[in-house]
């Protein structure tokens, strides 16, 4: 096992994972009073519900190529094997939920006998994630997509007043929840074991048998510019890859998505939002909100997630499938990235349109504090996206070469990507606040991004150190 | 002795230079460890040469210098006179590397047709059906590169790597994977381009249809040059040409 673990996982990844549980523990001496703690149920709220969206549908094997060719094809007996594989797994994914949980546990259980329990449920959360994402390896989003709404309403059903929800152990009690946590957590466990033991594992963890080998749709690019060719292609498709989110995720997959469809998944969003405004966001007698000076805190926390992980997960695989000895080889290194970096902006930019035109007519309508969603979707989410991508490309990028396999182990680097996000809520939350402060920080934000786009000469050296540590 | 234009040489960091493919005491290590030590080599315009070597010889490192994807630590590489990641240079290369893999996500079609308007390619219509007619790709034309076999992914980036018609072709190991219809079908296709070359292979047989010279390094240095004519004189007539190969890297004379 120790063997297997090593060669996904690198030193500093998990030095990152013992210093936030060590965060944890050290936030329990604190002084501050658990029921003081700031809406932390919903931070972990989104924590688990993305967590669990993420597992389900882009789940699948943490293997890598060399897994795959030499040890699964070795005579391994079951019993040492299928154990290793979960719990690289769970490592790779699962700790990084409960590290991250575990803050908001103690926030709110730490005066209460009951905190163990609370962390039991997290843990069974957290193995639920793991072995369903083990589960639908190699399965169609047709199935994924279902079964990631079914697990979003479980976790979202605590505040619809259902007492046996997934995180009611946020609002209620730690103990009814285990009623539907365990026996869900044990059938998704039991099919992963049975998955992980099966003759087929190889196969399966390959992915080969359930893609089709032809695009229905193509795109045309003979007849444009250099430069038209790369913003069509930086604009009209979206590579995501998994593993260079944040969120400790699976798998690479190379999966490629026309934009036009994830733009009218935007539109739907848009209404959806539209709607929520003008109907439900208004506290009444039976309905109060969390907020801050007057401001409904879920809306705010909204618009904020609303407006950075969808556009840092489109970006997300803009490195990692690049083909350095063509692109580089074919243009100026500096020229080409920044256009690849202008062209993910751009996507952005164009996917926050909808939302965008939701704000300015809700606000026409008359709700209040909708305006400044133009600025946080049309400016702040781009802004996020080029600086993301930036860091994307500068902290040890990787380039995928075969799917479905992680290219490299896990290591602390993919921790530094949060930053970027960070950068993002501050911006959004100074400007959702205060609108004033956007003058201010529009002029830091293209001062910023002046600096990421001049740095033409960054990339040749840069593309130097890509070549050196095996990125070709 | 060809004029000197020192204008010009001033303005575009370009010297003059009779040779397309040039390496002048040139270093290179990874860390600690040296993967170049000292390598000169020089290829005339026109000539095609085989990079021959022991396995970490420095043969890809080699290629990935005249390519202008690494820099040298020291010594001097350049293309026709000009810096290899300079955009003359660019306009003149082709490489290859090993284990190319084209972009994955793309059809076969939309990685020629993205590569080929890029490298601003004139003509790309008719030169993107020659390269799919002649290297068997059109039933694969709408398919996804991830999910095509490695001989024909190698096929593709063969493609992909000239499309543009290059005047100096770069190319590592480039019949990897293909089967030996096609082996020789791209032989003869590359045979009959007016480039110069440089091929790192391990395969004689190929070093000597594909190319005239040869170079072998080891040890990051370079061991012999010479014509394959003179390779063969080394032994006598009936030793196979990779024995003699094998006889000159282990610096055996």
């Amino acid at each position: 096992m120790k063997l297997i673990l090593r060669t996904r996982f690198s030193p500093s990844y998990f030095a990152v994972i013992a210093f936030v549980l060590l965060y944890s523990l050290i936030s329990l001496s604190g002084g501050d009073s658990g029921n003081e703690y700031l809406y932390g149920d919903l931070y972990f709220a989104l924590i688990i519900g993305v967590f669990s969206t993420i597992s389900i549908i882009f789940g699948g094997i943490s293997v890598t190529k060399s897994d795959q060719e030499f040890l699964l094809v070795s005579a391994i007996r079951r019993r040492d094997l299928v154990p290793s594989l979960f719990s690289a797994q769970f490592l790779a994914s699962g700790l990084i939920l409960l590290a991250a949980s575990l803050i908001t546990i103690f926030g709110i259980y730490r005066t209460s006998p009951l905190v163990g329990i609370a962390i039991l449920d997290v843990i069974l959360l957290a193995l639920f994630s793991v072995s369903i994402g083990i589960v639908l390896t190699d399965r169609s989003l047709f199935l994924r997509v279902p079964l990631a709404i079914a697990s979003l309403l479980w976790i979202l059903s605590s505040y619809l007043g259902f007492r046996y929800g997934a995180i009611s152990f946020l609002r209620y009690n730690p103990v009814l929840p285990l009623i539907t946590i365990f026996p869900v957590t044990f059938v998704s466990m039991f099919f992963a074991v049975r998955m992980l033991s099966g003759e087929n594992l190889p196969f399966r963890v390959s992915g080969i048998r359930r893609q089709s080998s032809n695009f229905r749709k193509t795109s045309r690019y003979a007849g444009l510019s250099p430069s038209a060719a790369i913003l069509k292609l930086g604009i009209t498709q979206i590579s995501l890859a998994t593993r260079a989110s944040s969120m400790g995720n699976i798998k690479s997959t190379a999966r490629r998505i026309q934009f036009s469809v994830v733009l009218i998944i935007f539109v739907v969003i848009a209404v959806a939002y539209s709607i929520y405004m003008l109907f439900y966001a208004t506290p009444s007698e039976n309905v109060s909100f969390p907020g801050i000076a007057g401001v409904n805190l879920v809306t705010v926390f909204l618009i904020i997630y609303l407006g950075s992980t969808p556009q840092m997960m489109m970006g997300s695989g803009a490195m990692a499938y690049e083909r350095a000895w063509l692109s580089f080889m074919s243009m100026e290194p500096g020229t080409y990235v920044n256009l690849l970096i202008i062209s993910k902006m751009f996507q952005a930019a164009i996917a926050g349109i909808p939302i965008a035109i939701a704000g300015l007519m809700l606000y026409v309508l008359g709700v209040h504090g909708t305006l400044m969603i133009i600025p946080v979707f049309e400016i702040v989410s781009p802004f996020m996206v080029g600086v993301y991508l930036f860091m994307a490309f500068s902290v040890r990028p990787y380039q995928m070469k075969d799917e479905n396999y992680i290219p490299a182990r896990f290591s602390a680097n993919q921790f530094l990507m949060i930053l970027p996000i960070i950068g993002f809520y501050l911006i959004a939350f100074s400007i959702l606040f205060e609108p004033l402060s956007l003058a201010y920080l529009v002029s830091f934000m293209a001062l910023i991004l002046a600096l990421i786009l001049t740095r033409r000469d960054y990339w040749a050296r840069r593309l130097n150190k890509m070549v050196e540590r095996g990125f070709i | 002795m060809p004029v000197v234009n020192t204008d010009m040489e001033e303005s575009h960091g370009f010297h003059f230079s009779s040779y397309c493919i040039s390496a002048d005491g040139v270093w290179k290590s990874y860390g600690h460890q040296d993967a170049l030590k000292g390598l000169t080599l020089q290829i005339p315009c026109g000539e095609r040469v085989a990079l021959i070597g022991p396995n970490g010889a420095g043969k890809s490192t080699t290629l990935k210098l005249l390519a202008g994807l690494l820099k040298p630590d020291a010594g001097s590489v350049s293309i026709k006179g000009f810096p290899p990641n300079s955009y003359e240079a660019k306009k003149l290369i082709g490489y290859l590397p090993e284990d190319a893999s084209p972009y994955l996500t793309l059809s076969v079609r939309e990685n020629l047709e993205y590569i080929g308007a890029i490298r601003n390619t004139a003509g790309l219509a008719d030169r993107i059906e020659s390269l799919m007619e002649l290297l068997e790709l059109r039933e694969f034309e709408k398919a996804r590169t991830s999910r095509l076999s490695r001989g024909n992914r190698q096929k593709l980036a063969l493609a992909l790597s000239i499309i543009h018609d290059p005047e100096i072709v770069l190319m590592d190991e480039p019949l990897n994977y293909l089967d030996i219809p096609t082996q020789e079908k791209v032989i003869s296709f590359l045979t009959d381009m007016k480039a110069t070359f440089l091929v790192s292979t391990h395969i004689m047989s190929i070093a000597e249809r594909l190319t005239d010279r040869c170079f072998i390094i080891s040890h990051g240095n370079r061991l012999w040059e010479g014509s394959m004519t003179e390779l063969r004189a080394e032994a006598a007539k009936d030793t196979p040409i990779e024995s003699i190969v094998a006889r000159l890297m282990s610096g055996v004379h």
